[in-house]
């Protein structure tokens, strides 16, 4: 690992450990849900911007690979009867009760970015080879086509919605969800992680060479559609590993929650408000409008509806007045400054 | 071994019902320059698209350096060596002059090297291409701050970067003043001298007189002539349609 990469990694560290202690100290309850909210949103954003962001390919069906992911948690949490288990034998080590989050949290992590992966490669593969307004309607209707699957699948609650129970402890956390918290912020740490490595090599190089001229990237080299349908892979996965987190922290999920709107307009806004050439883009419009977003809600100064508006609203400002974000407008006033 | 570096036999394209390459045989040698020329709307551009894979063709062959590239995408032919410029610069406007060039040596050079190659050498070649087309004082700037000839030479740098054993440079030198079309010639000619094999589609004819050593003429779709420059020039029939009555 070379020395910027190790510094890289130090600082996400720190920055975890320091959001887990400053949620701590804060006596957690309300500002674990504000943490989880922000970071599920870092998620959001920064896989969001993998495809759109670096290659230019707006993605409206986030929702769609964030209930994916959701909805594996579901399945999987009743098909293996995970909610009712006190213990888990695997021969050679036998896992108790407040270990067993250890174990079902990660894989159903797994389980979640694998299925929305594979359905990110699939969408991508059949829908790729469309470009612009044609691609974002396409992956519009795969929202529309999970959501309606879920809708008539009474086996993960159908209409009803389901319920996945918390655990009653974990080993080694005040609580189970500050544990489910600490879950999410690894995987915001490691969408990070990835979305500057991704960035800093041929993937992302490629990507943005996509975005400003597809047929131009092709003749440079580029293998576009392979390059395309590896960020909608690692893009759709990312999502499916926020969503499969999304019920052990909320405990209840149905389509209109899994599949909200909020989800798509959120994680395309913020990245277009933070910046999308950069990795600290999408984290930072996370931040800002995810804060602004839980604060005005707690205050009850704005319903989630006009919160939609708003952020509408703020996607207009920011396209017409700073296309290239809060970043983009740091990086204008830096060269200002040093002239 | 042949000389014979690009075949192409029954090109054939339309678009809809308008045919626009209509069963075209033409060939290129190993180094040698050869200019396409023809009326706007001969086919030239169609011509162009078809050879570099960016639009597929409807029949015909081609052929580069004994395997057939038709149904390869643009990138599997940079990859054999086969690489253009385009009649509108077409470079990535948001990325700086050398990160235009490095995309050409990541991708189609690091494939023709059969490894991935070292950010140093992506560096030093990029570099190396911008040096030959005149643009290492421009490394820095952003691709779409620069001038029209900056932007054809950026072009050909990005090509040039490709490593190609080919070049098609398709109008390099359209809307160019006369001392900047003479750049423009001046670099392909070097170009050529170093081995790559180019066909040179421009409406400047004194640059493809002074420049191919054999001419092609598209008309309406179809080859009316190909062989010497200087016969070519002669031949009435192109007199009469390309260049006028």
């Amino acid at each position: 690992m070379n020395r910027s990469n190790l510094l890289f990694l130090i600082g996400l560290v720190a920055a975890g450990l320091l959001i887990l202690f400053g949620v701590r100290a804060m006596g957690g309850g309300y500002y674990q849900l504000v943490a989880f909210y922000i970071l599920q949103y870092v998620v959001l954003a920064t896989a969001w911007n993998i495809l759109g962001g670096y290659g230019g390919y707006v993605n409206f069906g986030s929702a769609g690979f964030f209930a994916i992911g959701a909805y594996s948690t579901v399945f999987f949490n009743k098909f293996l009867g995970i909610q009712a288990l006190k213990m888990i034998d695997l021969g050679l080590v036998t896992i108790t009760a407040p270990f067993i989050p250890y174990l079902v949290v990660p894989a159903a992590v797994l389980a979640g970015a694998l299925f929305a992966g594979l359905v990110g490669l699939g969408t991508g593969y059949l829908t790729l080879r469309l470009r612009g307004v044609f691609f974002a309607i396409s992956t519009l209707a795969l929202a529309v086509v999970a959501q309606t699957v879920v809708l008539n699948w009474s086996y993960v609650g159908g209409a009803r919605g389901a319920y996945v129970i918390k655990p009653p402890a974990v080993a080694g956390f005040s609580s189970v969800t500050e544990f489910v918290l600490v879950s999410m912020l690894v995987i915001a740490l490691v969408s990070i992680w990835i979305a500057r490595t991704i960035e800093r090599n041929k993937l992302g190089v490629g990507l943005l060479a996509i975005r400003d001229d597809e047929d131009s990237a092709e003749c440079a080299g580029v293998p576009t559609l392979k390059l395309k349908l590896q960020a909608t892979m690692i893009s759709g996965a990312l999502m499916g590993a926020a969503g499969a987190v999304f019920p052990f922290f909320v405990t209840y999920v149905d389509p209109i929650g899994a599949f909200n709107l909020v989800h798509t307009v959120n994680s395309i806004a913020m990245p277009l408000i933070g910046g999308m050439t950069h990795w600290a883009g999408p984290v930072v419009g996370a931040v800002l409008l995810g804060g602004v977003q839980q604060y005005f809600g707690s205050k009850n100064i704005i319903t989630p509806e006009l919160s939609l508006l708003v952020v509408g609203a703020l996607m207009m400002v920011f396209v017409a007045v700073a296309p290239n974000g809060i970043l983009g407008l740091f990086k204008r006033f830096w060269a200002w400054w040093r002239r | 071994m042949t000389d014979r570096l690009l075949n192409v036999t029954g090109l054939h394209k339309r678009f809809g019902g308008f045919v626009v390459l209509n069963g075209i045989d033409f060939h290129v040698n190993r180094g040698e320059r050869v200019g396409l020329i023809g009326p706007n709307g001969s086919g030239k551009s169609t011509m162009v698209n078809c050879l570099s894979g960016v639009i597929p063709i409807d029949a015909g062959t081609i052929d580069f350096g004994g395997e057939r590239l038709d149904g390869l995408k643009p990138h599997q032919r940079a990859y054999r060596g086969l690489a253009r410029s385009f009649q509108i610069p077409r470079p990535f406007f948001r990325m700086s002059v050398l990160e235009n060039v490095r995309v050409s040596m990541m991708f189609a050079a690091g494939h023709r090297a059969g490894r991935s190659l070292s950010d140093r050498e992506i560096d030093t070649g990029a570099k190396h291409a911008l040096d030959q087309v005149g643009l290492s004082a421009r490394l820095a700037n952003t691709a779409g701050d620069l001038t029209q000839i900056d932007l054809r030479k950026l072009e050909l740098a990005r090509a040039i970067a490709t490593q190609p054993r080919l070049l098609i440079a398709d109008e390099s030198m359209a809307g160019l003043a006369a001392s900047e079309t003479d750049e423009i010639l001046a670099l392909l000619l070097e170009l050529n001298r170093q081995g790559v094999a180019i066909i040179m589609i421009e409406h400047i004819m004194r640059a493809v007189s002074s420049f191919a050593d054999r001419l092609v003429v598209l008309a309406t779709g179809a080859k009316i002539a190909d062989g010497p420059t200087s016969a070519v020039l002669s031949d009435p029939l192109v007199e009469r349609i390309y260049l006028g009555d």
